[in-house]
């Protein structure tokens, strides 16, 4: 149980392009450094452009690492030497917008299936012709004659639901999720949020939640992280980040928490 | 597919042009059946008769019945049309996408090869390429499969290029998933809309180019029933035998605005934005 899931350090990512023969590089994540326990929801803040879902692209295996490692299970999935086979199954990502994040010509249950085909190993053996697609549809709220439509005919709330029973499906030991609530109405938010939490109980998750909302993060995370411009500048447990923030950054990031979840905290 | 049949059908040129379509349709799969005469055995003691009630539109210069001729003829212009069309847009279709997916240098290269056959006027090239394969209908129909062919590789790349940027497909890299599965799975079903468009305006120009080819001896070889190459010896006739190419020519003009009229149609119908 002490050790952890995934291990993250000395994280680099530089990108770099040319603008009118000009180059220009912008180091997107810079030295980043941190651990992920089993069974633990640990948060990833910071505003627009502070290499949030650079790390999340580099977790999932979108992007190559330009220095340092990343370590899942004890395993080095990726490093700056490339090559290394990548856990497909056992890490999965839920993303921002489920508008866009659902192929219009699937079914719901082809969409929820997809994952599956390509596992390999014993998670193929295990999981291969799952008839898990029901169980986990009612598990994300949905029914199960949902299954035969198609993303057009759901709401985004609902559209999301099918985004995390995709994720579910090859029964992940780490779910990454990518600002999951941050396309979605207030309402349709506290829900999935709920959602989201009681997933977690009930299949022993562990997320990497990232966000910019500090509401929601105060809600469901256990430790957070806070980027500022690529670098992770506190990492600290929910309590401290919250009563007794120390950098500079994260009273900046704290005092621009929506009130309607101070006014939830208070009942 | 009900209800957009019947959209087609409300508007007055689209419902004709459905018509006529059905019954070119019906006349290019039963053909055989339909002929009175053979279209190919000549019979010379018939030779050049006036449209009547034996032969409605009269017979050429080999005494062979042209109402005959010109059935047999639409399943060959039509068939061949779709085929090469078809070929194109399937070839293009794949090619397209891949090239817009994978990106960097094999885009370029594909791009680049896409810019020089668009540089050529559409029948010029065509032209070329069925005088250099050989006059004969399978090379007319491959020559026009291969100048229709930049269309929708271009298409095709446009489309792929924004739908590789979906969340959808992102996703799918998350799974492990093979470039070859993103674009028969992912990329192909997204961007057929506009390829039906395309393959629906295109047609009726294929039967075009098809007529053209015949008519230059390119084409179909005699004594093939085939449009242009009919209207090819029949033009002789016009002035004293006026139906020889007359009726001919009269199918390829009904034929080729029935097939456009549908085109625009569909093209209304499945893309509102467009067109006006």
């Amino acid at each position: 149980m002490n050790q952890d899931l995934l291990v993250v350090s000395g994280l680099n990512k530089t990108f770099s392009f040319k603008n009118k023969g000009v180059k220009h590089e912008n180091h997107a994540v810079k030295d980043v450094s941190f651990a992920i326990k089993p069974g633990e929801v640990f948060g990833l803040v910071g505003e627009s452009g502070s290499g949030k879902s650079t790390i999340a692209n580099l977790l999932m295996n979108l992007e190559s690492v330009d220095s340092g490692e990343i370590t899942f299970n004890g395993v080095t999935i990726a490093d700056s030497k490339a090559q290394n086979s990548f856990p497909y199954g056992d890490i999965q990502v839920v993303f921002q917008d489920p508008r866009s994040s659902l192929d219009p010509r699937m079914t719901i249950r082809q969409i929820i299936e997809e994952p599956l085909r390509f596992l390999s190993g014993a998670k193929k053996t295990e999981l291969g012709n799952s008839s898990d697609v029901v169980r986990l549809i009612q598990a994300v709220g949905l029914r199960e004659e949902h299954l035969d439509r198609r993303p057009h005919q759901f709401s985004g709330g609902q559209r999301q639901r099918v985004a995390i029973a995709r994720a579910l499906i090859t029964r992940p030991k780490l779910v990454v999720l990518d600002e999951p609530t941050s396309a979605l109405d207030i309402s349709v938010q506290a829900q999935v949020i709920n959602l989201l939490k009681s997933l977690q109980s009930e299949f022993g998750l562990t997320y990497l939640f990232i966000s910019h909302n500090m509401g929601v993060v105060k809600y469901l995370c256990d430790r957070v992280g806070v980027l500022n411009q690529g670098e992770l500048v506190e990492l600290a447990s929910n309590e401290d980040i919250f009563n007794r923030p120390t950098h500079p950054y994260t009273k900046k990031l704290l005092s621009s928490v929506p009130s309607m979840f101070k006014e939830m905290e208070s009942q | 597919m009900l209800k957009s049949i019947k959209q087609l059908v409300k508007n007055r040129f689209t419902g004709g042009a459905f018509i006529s379509l059905c019954v070119i349709a019906f006349i290019a799969i039963f053909s055989p059946l339909l002929t009175p005469y053979s279209p190919i055995d000549t019979k010379p003691e018939d030779r050049l008769l006036a449209p009547g009630h034996l032969h409605y539109f009269g017979t050429d210069e080999l005494g062979r019945d042209i109402f005959s001729r010109i059935l047999a003829g639409t399943r060959i212009s039509v068939g061949i049309a779709l085929f090469a069309i078809l070929l194109a847009a399937f070839v293009g279709t794949f090619i397209g996408s891949f090239s817009g997916f994978i990106g960097r240098w094999i885009d370029q290269v594909i791009m680049r090869s896409t810019d020089v056959l668009l540089a050529f006027p559409t029948l010029v090239l065509a032209l070329a390429l069925s005088a250099a394969l050989g006059p004969s209908i399978v090379n007319a129909a491959l020559a026009i499969a291969i100048v229709k062919l930049p269309i929708y590789m271009r298409l095709a790349r446009t489309q792929a290029l924004s739908i590789s940027q979906t969340l959808y497909v992102k996703s799918a890299r998350t799974f492990g998933v093979k470039s070859g599965w993103i674009v028969r799975r992912h990329i192909v079903p997204n961007l057929l809309t506009p390829i039906v468009i395309q393959i629906s305006l295109d047609i009726g120009d294929a039967i075009l180019l098809i007529a053209t080819l015949g008519f230059l001896g390119l084409g179909a070889q005699p004594p093939t029933p085939e449009w242009g190459a009919m209207i090819s010896t029949g033009w002789n006739y016009l002035i004293d035998q006026w139906w020889y190419p007359t009726f001919t020519g009269a199918a390829i003009f009904i034929t080729v605005m029935a097939f456009n009229i549908i085109g625009d149609g569909i093209r209304d119908l499945l893309d509102p934005k467009a067109g006006e």
